[in-house]
């Protein structure tokens, strides 16, 4: 067997196990509730996108994201389209200088590069490693172009169009490989001074004539970089793009001196240890699992997968550590427990850093909390809050999968279904949302048909219990507590409004508030048998209030609480001086813990 | 030979597109057409008025017949798609008279022949363009908007300025003068703040907010002289609501007005319109000396959740040499019309004034209760007119330059997005029933999920580019000066600076 078969499978190899890696490691982060769907049905949505510069990758990157829906589909092309780069570079390189140069080390290693944008970012990830295919695509046409007399005006051409397609810095990038190939002895004087001339010249005239686009987007970062490098400045991604092609080159001389053409065995086998090795590198270096968690998490709520939900927080003890601390699971670990009936029972088993706000998500209103609130509040049964937060939402993520299904769902089940219908002929343009649209369709059009059945989640019987259950009353929907307490009044049965409502008495620390909800009866609960953190709370409002209301007096406090609660209290008398730091270990996941020690309202204090 | 297949294949196509229909059954109803243009009177100018029909039947053909001819339209997939030459030659042949339009319909194999609607081509023409804002149904947050201007003999479409090239910063309350597309203006809110103006042929962004204002300019009216802007001052807020149909209320805790000369690039106001009460929606009368605007008492111990307030109209008239104010004037008690009067807009002729009614508050695009009225000055008689209502919400009205066209941001149907509808004015306080904005693709509007905000009439395109409003808005804003003669402090209303 010759060494170049062995090379050959050993790379095949390298990647399958990207695609494995992709599959199972990446996988989740790329299913990030709030990418885009292109449209793919419909020229409007690639309009829209490709009119500015870098706007084709944009539109390219976002076609491939939608797959990642599908996690075999989003693994595969994603390792396709790094092997594509790869690929296109080694021709490239041997296309430009020579057979014997032996390119692979570098190509394949910029692979992982790529890839390592998926990690740091990958709402933008795609589009950066579009970018790239997109410049190796344009180089090796360039390399084809070469040798006929009209190369120059052909370069220009595609000096123009890898502005347009990617924007300026790939533009600059193209220059300096046409720099870099004229100074080594393999670049043509009239394909640099083409490339040269429209480097200076077209992003200002782009500017200043051509298209109403900011500087940023002219000069320096396309469209999909500029609000990435707004939130977090200059990150590797910009290094990446910026060193791509310098940095293959550069690599490929080494590989040539040093060891390809020397030991070739050795290349053969570094190359895929190093895909290999290179990837579970950047899995310990830069791998957040509470932000995969978090992105788990927001699938398994937009799923109704409850249980799912609170598996991954006992699966995974340490996400309950103070120092992993991460407020998006804490708020779909808390929506879970309460959709399960227990956040009464479990919601110390999780640390509640910030308190209510961790129920109900911070506000200002910004984009990032604007779906989580619209997935709160529509499981709650707050259809109208839930349908503004959609709507909020809808202003960034336009074209969301997610974010349109809420919206189409939320305006169904308040009976506006003209509006319903106009997103969902929007939404049925995505050839992923046939099976949705079409049961929103016939459920739309029979709406009012005795014989209509659904076997679907959302039946119609489902849209009547939901409406049933709607507060009716006109009230403003900015203190939730209120809407709690309204959803409850609305429905007793809302078990989720009652626990929320009980639990943020709790965080904020008002035990009078609480005592009061408990005294109204609204609870759907038993008095005999309360929730754990429920009987902590009473047990704490006992001792510290002199007249104790009888029928606060009268509930019955299961003998562990109450005998656990001696103990607290013989700790909280004896006044050490680390005294709260005793109540954090020998009473951790409990209310008395966070009452005294966790809470943000003593921290703030 | 050539000839005669060439022939033959000219009269295979005529047929193929007049389809012959010899039997059918007379059916007592028109047609049930999207967008509704039945029964409607319609400019000479406007663009063509393709439809389509919503049944689940087949439309089969049309014909139009006018004074002097029936022509049959040719229908694909249930569509009327006009071609652009032969509906100008037809209206421009028919001015003040009626086209009819018989359609033929396959009902399960069945033809019929449906009544006829009309359309009546009036000789009053309509501007030429509409100037408006496409917005997300967002509330508090927004991402991609522009402000479009788009001709109303065609369907082009053009950016005024999209916030792309301006960091995706919010543009608003675009305004112009007496519909003259050479001086306008617009806001910008939290980056690149300002508001932009093109005045003398120039575009250049101002700070308006002052020591005698609470905030930067609002809702903004133009003189008819084209260099005075009466601005609404505002302390703004949003309030969400639990209810299906009216979610959301806009008010305001304070407001007042001033009043910026573009000349001298001064802002001055007085005490009539800086008192406690909240001073709001300025609105030049045509004689340019007498502003109308609303006002509804002052809000005390309200603490956001609070539109239970009504506005009344009130007119104070300006005299510019001697930069002095008249007295306020109730026009229009809110306790007579039972709710709020708000947006008032002069009619070009002076003698009316359309307004929005809303039973709370002044923001009304989000009230299903609200609907355009209008107020003959002359008789102080307030008319409901059918035309332009609908049960959604009615609101954003403006009128073409000749006063007889109102183009009306209407919520309906559904109540979720706002389009602009068109309806003709007799001068005499009557409207024809309206029509929506035509667009090439009679179903463009079964997706269209944008609204349709601020949409006003302009006379001609505006002669800017939106790399010039790209490069305006990101200047630095010039600040313009506080009048010196104003003692009073808009903030509290009416307090002399001294007293403070």
């Amino acid at each position: 067997m010759s060494l170049k078969i062995v090379y050959k499978a050993l790379i095949a190899a390298a990647y399958a196990f990207l695609f494995w890696f992709v599959f199972y490691v990446i996988n989740p982060l790329c299913y990030n509730i709030f990418q885009q769907q292109a449209f793919v049905l419909t020229a409007d949505f690639f309009w829209t996108t490709v009119k500015v510069p870098g706007g084709l990758a944009e539109y390219l990157s976002l076609f491939v994201e939608q797959f990642t829906m599908f996690r075999f589909w989003g693994a595969l092309l994603l390792v396709v389209e790094l092997f594509a780069t790869a690929w296109l570079t080694i021709r490239y390189v041997r296309g430009t200088i020579g057979e014997n140069i032996h390119f692979e080390l570098s190509a394949h290693l910029l692979a992982v590069g790529l890839m390592f944008s998926a990690w740091v970012n990958v709402k933008y990830a795609f589009a950066i490693n579009m970018q790239a295919l997109l410049l190796v695509l344009v180089l090796n046409i360039q390399q084809i172009i070469d040798k006929y007399p009209w190369r120059k005006y052909a370069t220009a051409l595609l000096a123009v169009f890898i502005y347009f397609a990617c924007g300026p810095v790939a533009l600059y990038l193209f220059t300096l490989c046409n720099i870099i190939l004229y100074v080594v002895g393999k670049g043509q004087i009239s394909n640099l001074i083409s490339v040269t001339v429209v480097a200076a010249l077209l992003p200002f005239v782009t500017y200043q004539f051509l298209l109403p686009i900011s500087s940023e987007a002219a000069f320096y970062l396309t469209v999909p970089q500029k609000p990435m490098y707004t939130a977090f400045g200059f990150s590797f991604q910009q290094l990446l793009a910026l060193v791509y092609i310098p940095v293959a080159l550069l690599l490929g001389f080494a590989g040539t001196k040093w060891f390809a053409s020397e030991k070739p065995t050795a290349i053969a086998i570094a190359l895929p240890l190093l895909i290999c090795g290179g990837s579970v590198w950047l899995t310990k270096k830069y791998d957040n699992p509470m932000e995969r968690l978090s992105f788990k998490m927001e699938v398994a709520v937009y799923q109704n997968d409850w249980d799912q939900i609170i598996r991954y927080v006992n699966d995974n003890p340490e996400v309950c550590e103070r120092e992993n601390y991460d407020r998006y699971v804490n708020f779909y670990y808390n929506m879970a427990l309460a959709k399960k009936n227990q956040l009464g029972e479990k919601i110390f088993t999780y640390p509640q850093l910030l308190g209510n706000k961790a129920l109900f998500i911070d506000e200002p209103v910004a984009t990032s909390v604007c779906l989580p609130l619209a997935m709160f509040y529509y499981n709650a049964g707050l259809i109208t809050n839930s349908l503004r937060f959609a709507f909020e939402a809808q202003t960034t993520y336009t074209t969301s999968h997610y974010v349109m299904r809420y919206v189409i769902d939320c305006l169904i089940i308040i009976g506006d279904n003209q509006s319903a219908a106009k997103f969902l002929a929007q939404y049925e343009k995505n050839m992923l949302s046939c099976k949705y649209v079409e049961e929103r369709k016939k459920m739309i059009l029979e709406a009012d048909s005795v014989d209509y059945v659904s076997d679907s989640d959302f039946s119609r019987s489902v849209v009547q219990g939901i409406r049933a259950a709607h507060p009716t009353d006109d009230f403003y929907m900015q203190n939730e507590q209120n809407n709690m307490l309204k959803l409850l009044r609305a429905n007793r049965n809302n078990q989720m409004a009652g626990q929320y409502l009980a639990c943020s008495a709790l965080l904020n620390n008002d035990l009078e508030q609480f005592v009061q909800i408990i005294k109204s009866g609204l609870l759907n609960i038993d008095y005999n048998n309360m929730p754990r953190a429920y009987q902590e709370a009473i047990l704490l409002y006992r001792a510290s209030t002199k007249n104790v209301e009888p029928e606060i007096q009268q509930i019955s406090i299961s003998p562990f609480v109450q005998r656990t609660f001696s103990e607290f209290a013989k700790l909280m008398a004896s006044k050490m001086p680390d005294r709260n730091q005793m109540v954090a270990l020998r009473f951790p996941k409990t209310y008395w813990k966070y009452y005294f020690v966790d809470n943000p309202i003593n921290a703030d204090h | 030979m050539k000839k005669i297949l060439y022939l033959i294949f000219l009269l295979s196509v005529f047929v193929a597109c007049s389809p012959s229909i010899d039997y059918y059954t007379q059916r007592d109803s028109k047609p049930t057409i999207y967008p509704d243009y039945t029964d409607i009177v319609i400019p000479v100018n406007i663009a063509p008025l393709n439809f389509m029909i919503t049944s689940y039947e087949t439309l089969l053909a049309v014909d139009v017949t006018t004074k002097n001819e029936t022509m049959r339209l040719k229908c694909h997939d249930n569509k009327v798609i006009w071609n652009e030459r032969q509906w100008r030659k037809l209206l421009a042949d028919n001015v003040g008279d009626t086209l009819f339009y018989t359609a033929y319909i396959d009902t399960a194999g069945l033809i019929v022949k449906c009544l006829p609607f009309w359309q009546v081509v009036s000789p009053d023409s309509i501007d030429s363009y509409i100037a408006y804002r496409l917005i997300n149904t967002g509330y508090v947050l927004w991402d991609k908007m522009g402000i479009y201007q788009r001709c109303l003999e065609n369907f082009k479409q053009k950016p005024i300025i999209e916030n792309e090239s301006v960091d995706r910063t919010c543009i608003n309350c675009h305004s112009f003068s007496a519909q003259n597309p050479n001086t306008m203006l617009l806001h910008t809110r939290k980056y690149n703040p300002g508001t932009t103006i093109l005045y003398d042929g120039k575009l250049q962004k101002f700070n308006t907010k002052t020591d005698i204002s609470m905030s930067a300019g609002v809702y903004p009216s133009w003189n008819p002289n084209g260099y005075l802007i009466a601005m609404s001052t505002n302390l703004i807020s949003q309030q969400f609501h639990n209810n299906f149909t009216h979610r959301i209320y806009v008010s305001d805790s304070k407001s007042d007005i001033v009043l910026l000369n573009m000349k001298t690039q001064t802002l001055t106001t007085c005490p009539q319109l800086s008192t406690k009460n909240l001073e709001n929606l300025p609105a030049w009368a045509p004689d340019g000396r007498t502003l109308y605007y609303i006002s509804a008492p002052e809000r005390i111990g309200e603490k956001g959740f609070d539109v239970n307030y009504w506005y009344s109209l009130m007119r104070i008239t300006y005299d510019e040499a001697t930069n002095s104010w008249g007295t306020a004037d109730t026009v229009l008690r809110a306790t007579d019309v039972e709710g709020s009067i708000t947006f008032p807009k002069p009619s070009p002729d002076g003698r009316y004034i359309a307004y929005t009614y809303v039973k709370r508050g002044y923001f009304t695009p989000f009230n299903w209760e609200a609907d355009i009225c209008l107020l003959d000055l002359q008789t102080m008689e307030v008319l409901h007119p059918q035309g332009v209502n609908s049960y959604c919400s009615e609101s954003n009205h403006g009128w073409s330059h000749n006063g007889r066209w109102l183009v009306v941001g209407s919520k309906y149907p559904g109540g979720m997005f706002t389009l602009p509808y068109f309806a003709h004015f007799d001068g005499n306080g009557n409207f024809s029933k309206r029509f929506v904005l035509p667009q090439a693709d009679p179903s463009f509007y079964d997706s269209f999920t944008l609204n349709y905000n601020n949409t006003d009439f302009i006379t001609g395109e505006v002669p800017t580019t939106p790399i010039m409003w790209r490069d305006a808005i990101k200047a630095d804003p010039i600040q313009v000066k506080a009048d010196p003669s104003v003692d009073i402090d808009a903030l509290s209303g009416a307090t002399k600076k001294t007293e403070k």
